[in-house]
């Protein structure tokens, strides 16, 4: 297996002001100008035409007004004959054209591969629909479920396993880091947006309707910001690792990369009968946590050589797990973690620098893609007012839909 | 306004509803030939995950069981209900129930009760309510849970 490497990356904004004629734009021309990006990146030149394959990925099935979609893609890029493998797995889904694309460079299939991850957001679906193909769609979507109230039910099992207090002010910090992050990110979504909320203490001294109830102040939902959906691409161009200096003199190199699965339903992922998952329930998110294990192994690193993560946080309960699952913060201290500030600029673990999927913008099909490019101008230190300050390794976690399977990138600058 | 469903995906065919119409009215499941192992939807036509046997025989899950976590909807979320549950507007308890077989059955809904009166960990049983309308516009029926009253 040869070592496999990023020679250029590629994406579309998700600021108000680019997103202001999304409706002018197809998700065809998404995908264009962030592969024409990644192409135009790759610093010593890259014609084209010399891409020799294209993996693909967007939200889900049904989600653009097209199927069979490889050769679509394969013809608006204008790389005919160039096959392109596309693929679906919700949010996780470019860490999965990742994985794929990978593996084609690194047996010495192919020496260039184009990454392109998108979405396009209702052009066909209204919004409760196209939540909905983001699970077990035969049972989720047929009994009436959809992506939010699932995601409800796990937050009810968070409270109960970490506390409702101290999650709710864990998100609180969050949030307010998002905004921080975001107003530092030009491409980011909540780019020149003032945080609305002014002190962790002012949503925290509301959280309960009253003192000692435990039910959650509506007023407290409706003050905090949540995480907004958009649309767009990112792209890579993956080569090998020991030709990566004659594309780039920038590479960074892929060291280990997973993909793992869980059950997609929710109550099968509270008793899945096999040695790997059966110490899980649903609130643990075990592929993150097997995903990550595999890809620190393959990588020959512990987490201690961690120095930022980009990692699935659009929701309430997913930061806490996929910050967990990098092994960073200390077993069971997650929410401690967050609280103690370790995951901003100047904390232990930065994370979501780029405002994350909250603060840059949830875009389902791309949204690890988003983190993939993220973690790659970080590496070359392109980052301006976000850049932390270490930036030689980076764990990339990704979450799909109903948790039900991770994919993660270990990436290394040298 | 319209004759035509606006929709073709929200409405599932009356030939699926017809398939699931064992574990809709019965609550019947799946248990390995092999390993015993106990499933959660059906796994007809499917393969065991735990020793991968293709041999299954169906299993009727007790009606009676515990509720494990709760979410009535109108706490939080006012969002656009799926296509063809319009009719029950923010009102729906989501739930997950735990049977004596060790098995969740879940996500699933309350019914019947005021979403203050629901409480993980009570006991509740499967009764049979008006679901959604299948494509040739009958209504089906569907499991739901409602409390056990002592």
């Amino acid at each position: 297996m040869r070592r496999v490497a990023i020679a250029g990356v590629g994406i579309t904004p998700r600021s108000n002001a680019y997103l202001a004629d999304a409706d002018r734009k197809s998700w065809k021309q998404y995908v264009v100008e962030s592969c024409y990006n990644a192409i135009e990146n790759v610093s010593k030149g890259l014609d084209p035409k010399d891409i020799q394959y294209v993996v693909a990925n967007y939200h889900g099935e049904a989600t653009v007004e097209a199927g069979g979609i490889g050769p679509v893609i394969s013809d608006t890029l204008g790389l005919h004959p160039v096959g392109v493998t596309a693929l679906c797995a919700n949010c996780t889904g470019a860490g999965v054209s990742a994985h794929d694309a990978y593996g084609l460079v690194a047996s010495g299939l192919y020496d260039r591969v184009l990454v392109v991850g998108f979405d396009k957001r209702w052009d066909m679906l209204r919004f409760a629909d196209k939540r909905a193909i983001g699970g077990d769609v035969e049972y989720d979507c047929y009994m009436g479920f959809d992506h939010i109230q699932l995601q409800a039910l796990l937050q009810e099992m968070a409270y109960r396993k970490y506390g409702k207090e101290k999650i709710l002010e864990a998100l609180v910090t969050y949030r307010i880091q998002m905004y921080d992050y975001a107003n530092r990110n030009p491409n980011a979504n909540l780019y020149g947006v003032p945080c609305p909320i002014k002190s962790k203490e002012e949503l925290m001294d509301i959280w309960e309707l009253e003192p000692g109830s435990g039910e959650i102040n509506p007023d407290f939902w409706k003050r905090l910001p949540g995480a907004k959906p958009v649309e767009g691409a990112s792209a890579f161009v993956l080569v090998p690792g020991d030709e990566a200096r004659q594309y780039t003199d920038k590479p960074i190199y892929i060291d280990g990369i997973s993909y793992r699965c869980n059950s997609h339903l929710l109550s099968s992922q509270m008793y899945y009968p096999v040695p790997e998952l059966v110490g899980y329930d649903a609130v643990d998110f075990a592929a993150p946590r097997l995903a990550v294990s595999e890809a620190y192994k393959m990588a020959k690193i512990g987490p201690e050589e961690v120095d930022f993560s980009e990692v699935f946080e659009s929701h309430i309960t997913s930061i806490i797990p996929t910050l967990e699952a990098t092994q960073v913060p200390p077993e069971g201290k997650t929410v401690d973690f967050i609280l103690n500030g370790e995951t901003g600029l100047d904390g232990r673990l930065p994370t979501g620098t780029d405002g994350g999927r909250g603060g840059f913008g949830v875009t389902s099909g791309s949204n690890q893609s988003d983190g993939i490019y993220e973690a790659v101008v970080q590496m070359r230190e392109e980052a301006a007012g976000r850049q932390v300050p270490k930036a030689d390794v980076c764990v990339v976690v990704g979450m799909q839909g109903e948790m039900a399977s991770s994919a993660v990138l270990v990436l290394r600058r040298n | 306004m319209f004759p035509e469903p606006l929709y073709r995906h929200g409405v599932y065919r009356t030939t699926k509803q017809w398939r699931h119409r064992k574990e809709r009215y019965r609550l019947m499941g799946s248990r390995c030939k092999n390993c015993g192992q106990l499933w959660w939807p059906s796994r007809e036509g499917k393969v065991c995950g735990k020793c991968c046997s293709r041999s299954f025989e169906e299993y009727e899950f007790s009606h009676e069981g515990e509720l494990f976590v709760n979410f009535p909807e109108e706490k939080r979320y006012m969002i656009p209900p799926l296509q063809g549950f319009e009719v029950y507007g923010d009102t729906r308890i989501y739930a997950m129930v735990k049977l004596p077989e060790g098995i969740y059955i879940g996500p699933t809904e309350i019914v019947d009760c005021k979403p203050e009166q629901v409480k993980n960990g009570m006991k509740v049983k499967m009764v049979t309510r008006k679901f959604r309308r299948e494509s040739n516009g009958n209504w089906s029926y569907s499991f739901m849970w409602t409390p056990v009253s002592d």
